[in-house]
């Protein structure tokens, strides 16, 4: 949210209305991230830098685009092509690109590690980690803003020229537990096996060995 | 006086209309003395000299010149004062009441010359400004370089003596700058003697007759015939200008004529800046966007790319921009965006030194980076897209539809992860339409996400029926599909008025895939 004020991005909150769900309203079995629960006793719905690209979270409310409507969509269109369950959190505006935490893979603190979810493909959603827990996907989207807003065509024309999370694998190579993780083969069961993909893992992990 | 361009002045906006009017009047001046320096070379009585301009408000552009008569017998001197007004009253005033074709005659008299001004139809020459030029002289070093580079081609020319020859020379023109010279055709018209050398103040002549040529834009060819005579008494061959006139070059039967012409008029106006607002014009080229410059990169690459992508016979980027308008802009700004930011800005730089300064002021490396990006936009668009691609191509095409629905800012910011952008023809075919705009408004909807999953199981199931489909399969393809669920298209809420549910739509588009592409 600094980031988005300090840069005049725009930013958009609403107060919470409902109480902090629980996972068996949601999603049944699944437990609920506990940073998306302290996200969500302060808002009902938020948006972030909706402006140039940005973040759109999931409202815990009951409007069109809400964490209960995006859980709904998922499970029909889409888990049964996933190996792991994904809950789905948030999205990019105007794509079909989600946010997603896994609870299968959460640490000892219950924190759960965030996914891009590219519904396009026809054979179904590509899955590409971001973070190794929403504390940390926040961290590193508010970085990767910062280094859109010093592009030259940023400032000339406002225009976004990096894409998240493919031009930043130098701030994903930060997030130490999300390389021990990915370096463990982790998401191996989800990750695409195109060669883009691999090559952009293989960056993070070259980045994050020093290289 | 004052004021800035608008639609009633008819002015590009950013041009005062005081700094016009003073660009009008210092065309006049200098044009007056160019006409001065060729009617003060000629003395014969009966010359006839002929200057054809395109007049755009005053804006005068030279397309032809012809002399006929200056071999007779000189007249009297003459008051050159005299001449002089009444040059400048011609051209300073007769200009401003009409646009077009415009002849200005001057016939020498025995004690001075009659001027006549006339205007005829004619359809505007593609190297007709808009603007007038507010310079005071043509740059010395253009009436140098020009003289010496004649000058040697007339060293090679000999004249029989008391004969006569003409010669045709090229003069390759690019906006205002001399880019060659060519001798085209010698021919004997009298034969003579031994072999006479050309005055060397012929060349002088010829570049005084020249320089008004270069005042027109864009790439052409001045054809100037010189006609050399030698005479008994001297001991070498004296000449003339016979005509002078703009030759163009074949534009493509596929370009798009008003496309070219609103380039052409935008070429104009940032030379204009660039030239003459000398620091602030290059500055302020360099803070317009590319969005902003669109048409001025694509028709810069359309008109003057050809030599860089001579390889590539019927090239997806020729074909691309001769569409013109917005389907040339948006494939340009389209296929840029897969450009890394660095390469992107590159390509804009080297394009922008070629259009203001030439293509001779690139280096040997420059020359071969814009051939190497020139090589690299061709071949991207006829290749696969991957997923890092996929993902920068939506990228703009979210920004590119936000500009096209700004009512939709709230929406975006509340739900718009519910609204994804579709494209109606699927970038994962994008390299069967190479010289398409992928991204251009008629191929993106939005859609709610359900819409956007029930479509996406409708091209699962093509590509399941054709894993490597055709350009036309495809395009039968997103027919059948859009004939489903078109009603859902840009709609935030549901339809009025739908027949069919969603998933009635996907078994109907599931069943016209499989009739059109059986197993």
């Amino acid at each position: 949210m600094d980031v988005c004020r300090h840069l005049g991005f725009a930013l958009w909150t609403q107060p919470p209305v409902h109480a902090v769900p629980t996972t068996a309203e949601l999603v049944g079995h699944l437990p609920f991230d506990p940073v998306l629960a302290a996200v969500y006793s302060r808002w009902s719905k938020a948006s972030f830098a909706t402006d140039i690209a940005g973040v759109v979270l999931a409202g815990n409310d009951d409007s069109e685009f809400s964490l209960k409507s995006q859980s709904t969509w998922w499970r029909e269109f889409h888990q049964a092509r996933v190996p792991l369950p994904l809950f789905i959190f948030g999205g990019e505006p105007l794509l079909a690109y989600s946010y997603a935490t896994v609870p299968d893979l959460a640490d000892v603190q219950g924190r759960q590690p965030v996914v891009h979810v590219d519904t396009y493909e026809f054979e179904g959603p590509l899955i590409h980690p971001v973070a190794s827990n929403v504390d940390r996907f926040f961290d590193t989207y508010s970085h990767f803003l910062e280094e859109v807003a010093v592009t030259p065509e940023f400032k000339k024309e406002k225009e976004a020229v990096l894409t998240f999370p493919w031009d930043v694998p130098h701030l994903l190579a930060r997030d130490l537990p999300l390389v021990e993780l990915l370096r463990e083969g982790r998401f191996a069961s989800v990750l695409p096996q195109d060669d883009s993909t691999q090559r952009w893992v293989e960056r993070i992990l070259d980045i994050a060995a020093g290289g | 006086m004052g004021g800035s361009g608008t639609a009633s002045t008819g002015l590009p906006p950013g041009l005062r209309v005081d700094e016009v009017e003073e660009a009008t009047e210092a065309e006049a001046a200098l044009l007056v003395t160019q006409v001065m320096a060729v009617a003060n070379a000629t003395h014969a009585q009966g010359a006839r000299l002929s200057f054809t301009f395109w007049n755009e408000r005053g804006a005068l552009t030279l397309i032809s010149f012809s002399a006929r008569g200056v071999s007779g017998p000189a007249a009297a001197a003459l008051d050159d004062d005299e001449t002089h007004d009444t040059l400048a009253t011609v051209l300073a005033e007769y200009p401003q009441r009409h646009t077009g074709q415009a002849i200005l005659t001057l016939q020498r008299e025995q004690a001075k010359w009659a001027m006549d001004y006339n205007v005829s139809a004619a359809p505007r020459p593609p190297e007709a400004r808009l603007l007038p030029v507010p310079m005071k002289a043509f740059p010395a070093e253009v009436v140098r370089d020009s003289t010496k580079r004649l000058g040697k081609m007339l060293e090679a020319v000999e004249v029989p003596t008391e004969g006569e020859i003409w010669l045709d020379v090229e003069v390759q023109l690019e906006d205002g700058r001399i880019e060659g010279w060519r001798p085209r055709l010698f021919q004997l018209a009298r034969r003579g003697g031994r072999p006479r050398p050309v005055s060397p103040l012929l060349a002088s002549y010829a570049v005084q007759v020249l320089l008004p040529f270069t005042l027109g834009v864009g790439p052409r060819t001045v054809l100037v015939r010189l006609r050399l005579a030698h005479r008994a008494q001297d001991t070498e061959a004296l000449g003339w200008v016979e005509f002078a006139q703009i030759e163009r070059p074949q534009s493509s039967p596929e370009t798009n004529a008003a496309f070219v012409a609103e380039y052409r008029a935008m070429h104009e106006y940032l030379l204009w800046k660039w030239r003459y607002e000398v620091r602030e014009g290059a500055e302020w080229i360099a803070r317009r966007g590319a969005e902003e410059m669109a048409t001025w990169y694509a028709g810069g690459v359309l008109l003057r790319g050809g030599g860089y992508l001579a390889r590539w016979a019927g090239s997806a980027t020729r074909r691309a921009l001769a569409r013109g308008g917005e389907a040339a802009t948006g494939w340009l700004r389209t296929t840029l965006s897969r450009l890394p930011g660095d390469k992107k800005r590159e390509f804009e730089w080297l394009w922008a030194k070629v259009q203001l300064e030439g293509e001779r002021a690139l280096t040997a490396g420059e020359k071969a980076s814009l051939r190497g990006l020139m090589e690299r936009v061709e071949q991207l668009v006829h290749t696969r897209l991957d997923i890092q691609a996929k993902k920068r191509l939506r990228d703009s095409a979210r920004e590119y539809y936000k500009t096209l629905h700004p009512e939709l800012r709230q929406l975006l910011e509340e739900q718009g992860a519910a609204f994804p952008i579709h494209h109606r023809r699927p970038l994962d075919y994008a390299q069967l339409f190479p010289a398409e705009d992928i991204n251009a408004a008629d191929n993106l909807v939005m859609v709610k996400q359900a819409v956007h999953g029930h479509v996406n199981r409708a091209w699962a199931r093509f590509k399941q029926l054709r894993p490597d489909p055709t350009a036309t399969e495809v395009s039968e393809a997103a027919k059948a599909i859009d004939a489903r669920f078109h009603i859902w298209y840009h709609q935030a809420g549901d339809p009025r008025g739908a027949a069919l549910s969603l998933g009635d739509a996907e078994r109907a588009a599931l069943q016209t895939l499989e009739r059109l592409f059986p197993n």
